[in-house]
């Protein structure tokens, strides 16, 4: 079984790093060599001469695999090189941002999978009733409609008319302590969890109405297992594995979401980062950004994948 | 309906019934309106120019933020420019940055993905796993990646977003030009001694269209998020421009005391959004039957 997992861990691996290799040289190929760092780093008013200096001067007229090669060897010993509109390092920018948005990303995920699960249960067990119907419009409704546009409407109720949240802002939890802390998240979050909360209620709806049809739930019912112990113990396991699934593919959801909501919001988090980078033409920030993300996206499916693995045995035999 | 038997049986036919009670002759309601929708807002992309509009960028710094009346039928925005002729300007940009994405997208994954899915083999390889590559990132990702370096216009942009689009109609239609190049009538046209060239075009091409449809329907709505949120950022469309996006950059400021400002642009942004995913929900359930 250990074996097992590991062989499939080690198979994976061997798959996503190339995966990754490829995206970031892809990114820096676009950057580097379609786009002109030297011109972006002299601003409008500099002269022909003045961005040839610049060119020479930070190797951006070497060939571009050179220049990759020594921006992924930087990578591996923790040198991203330098922010080209802020001062200091780009890690230590994106360390900077990092906090708000990873707490931002758990607290959309928590709220996410509490709802879903809940309304999944409440549609899955009588599906094609009245609370069915509306579920499921509910859910067609919130995947239309854009998260920064959610943000909009939640601040206009929450913040303005029930004046019960701030409208924006961050404040650290070190700063102001856990629960203030939270009362800055509490709308941003519910807005980047509404595409999310659709998708998995969607998919736990299904898997579970899928679940209640298969042979064994007739079978632990004859042998006399109660209902509850129906679902505890048999379908909501099985059913929780295409769950996973597609709470690991929500990743990109979460970053791409989270890039608006942050602006909405004015959370200084990755997203803001990120916005402020592609207005500055920052170039070192914006590339080891998608080489964040990317590594994110893929460690994701990854552990998803190991999750799905773990709840359902079935899979392991293929793996 | 044989779905009273099998029902129990076969875990595809416990689809939603829901949407069996809203259907007529196989439509739904919902469907149809949201076709009319896309249909009114196509309408006005081309047509907004011959209509009697004021014009979208005269300002009247006396009547800034005016109600609901006969003159302004949505009021006015924060310099005193007509709302509603914003607005379908707004639907004019914002459609026509879509459509280039997705007329993008659709150029280069579908003649790729016919020609991954019909020759298989080394090409096959190639495109799929350059498609997974791209698809790795999130599309929103790329696209501000590539706004980095090239800072384009907002017709640029949607080119680089049709790129980016590209590899998931590659996938989609290689699926299905797999599907069909393995059916009888293409051996039989290659016996009959078809060239590659008329078998991708007169044997295959036919065979995917309804996908390229549902593709189109999809990836419309998303390029048209897509579009919002640049241009909510200011990336993309540049104000005194109007498109659904930049109509909401004023939002935060104005929610408070003129919501209907934000509302309006919000709703038709939605509701388009909304009328494209439904419809190419029910053409692919169509296709299921």
């Amino acid at each position: 079984m250990a074996v097992l997992v590991l062989r499939h861990v080690i198979g994976r691996l061997l798959l996503a790093i190339p995966m990754l290799l490829a995206v970031t040289f892809g990114t820096f190929v676009l950057l580097y060599s379609i786009g002109d760092p030297a011109a972006a780093i002299a601003g409008d008013s500099a002269s022909a001469e003045e961005i040839e200096r610049i060119r020479q001067d930070n190797g951006f007229d070497r060939p571009i695999v050179a220049q990759y090669a020594s921006w992924l060897g930087g990578v591996l010993t923790g040198d991203l090189g330098d922010s080209i509109r802020n001062r200091g390092t780009v890690g230590h920018l994106v360390g900077q941002h990092l906090p708000p948005t990873l707490f931002l990303a758990v607290l959309a995920m928590g709220i996410a999978i509490l709802v879903a699960v809940i309304a999944g249960i409440a549609v899955g067990l009588r599906p094609g009733g009245w609370l069915d119907k509306a579920v499921s419009m509910l859910s067609v409704l919130g995947l239309a409609v854009p998260n920064f546009l959610v943000g909009l409407a939640l601040i206009l109720v929450f913040a303005i008319w029930i004046p019960i949240y701030p409208a924006g802002g961050y404040r650290s939890v070190s700063e102001v302590g856990l629960t203030t802390s939270l009362q800055y998240l509490v709308l941003p979050a519910f807005a980047l969890a509404t595409s999310l909360i659709c998708l998995q209620t969607r998919t736990f709806r299904a898997s579970l109405i899928a679940e209640y049809q298969q042979d064994y739930v007739r079978t632990a019912r004859m042998k006399g297992v109660s209902e509850a112990g129906v679902f505890l113990r048999h379908v909501a396991r099985n059913a929780a594995a295409p769950l996973v699934t597609v709470i690991g593919l929500e990743v990109s959801i979460l970053i791409t979401g989270a890039l608006l909501v942050e602006v909405v919001f004015a959370v200084p988090g990755i997203g803001t980062l990120t916005i402020d980078s592609v207005r500055g033409q920052d170039f070192p920030v914006v590339q080891a950004l998608v080489a964040l993300f990317g590594a994110i996206i893929l460690a994701a499916n990854l552990v998803a994948d190991l999750v799905a693995l773990w709840l359902n045995p079935m899979a392991r035999s293929k793996a | 309906m044989t779905e009273l038997v099998t029902g129990a049986l076969a875990p595809s036919a416990s689809k939603p019934k829901a949407s069996a009670r809203w259907r007529v002759r196989g439509v739904s309601w919902g469907a149809r309106l949201s076709l009319v929708f896309i249909l009114a807002s196509l309408a006005v992309m081309v047509l907004v120019e011959y209509l009697p509009l004021q014009d979208p960028a005269q300002q009247d710094l006396v009547n800034t933020l005016a109600p609901i009346s006969g003159e302004h039928w949505i009021g006015t925005d924060e310099l005193g420019r007509d709302l509603f002729s914003r607005l379908l300007w707004g639907v004019h940009t914002s459609l026509l940055a879509g459509l280039t994405a997705v007329a993008v997208a659709v150029g280069i994954g579908l003649p790729l993905g016919l020609l991954a899915g019909y020759l298989g083999g080394w090409v096959d390889q190639v495109l799929s796993r350059l498609a997974d590559v791209v698809l790795t990132v999130p599309a929103l990702i790329l696209l501000l990646a590539a706004q980095t370096a090239l800072d384009t216009s907002i017709q640029g942009q949607m080119a680089v977003l049709g790129c980016i689009f590209a590899p998931r109609v590659l996938r989609v239609i290689r699926a299905e030009a797999l599907g069909v190049s393995t059916a009888a009538f293409v051996t039989a046209g290659r016996m009959s001694g078809a060239s590659h060239a008329r078998i991708l075009l007169r044997y295959l091409l036919p065979g995917v269209r309804a996908q390229v449809v549902v593709q189109i329907s999809y990836l419309l709505g998303l390029a048209m998020v897509v579009e919002a949120g640049i241009s909510f950022l200011g990336i993309g469309v540049k104000p005194p421009d109007s498109s659904l996006g930049t109509l909401l950059i004023g939002a935060s400021a104005l929610l408070s005391s003129h919501p209907h400002v934000v509302l309006v642009p919000a709703a038709v942004l939605t509701t388009l959004i909304l009328s494209l995913n439904v419809f190419g929900d029910s053409l692919t359930e169509q296709r299921k039957k």
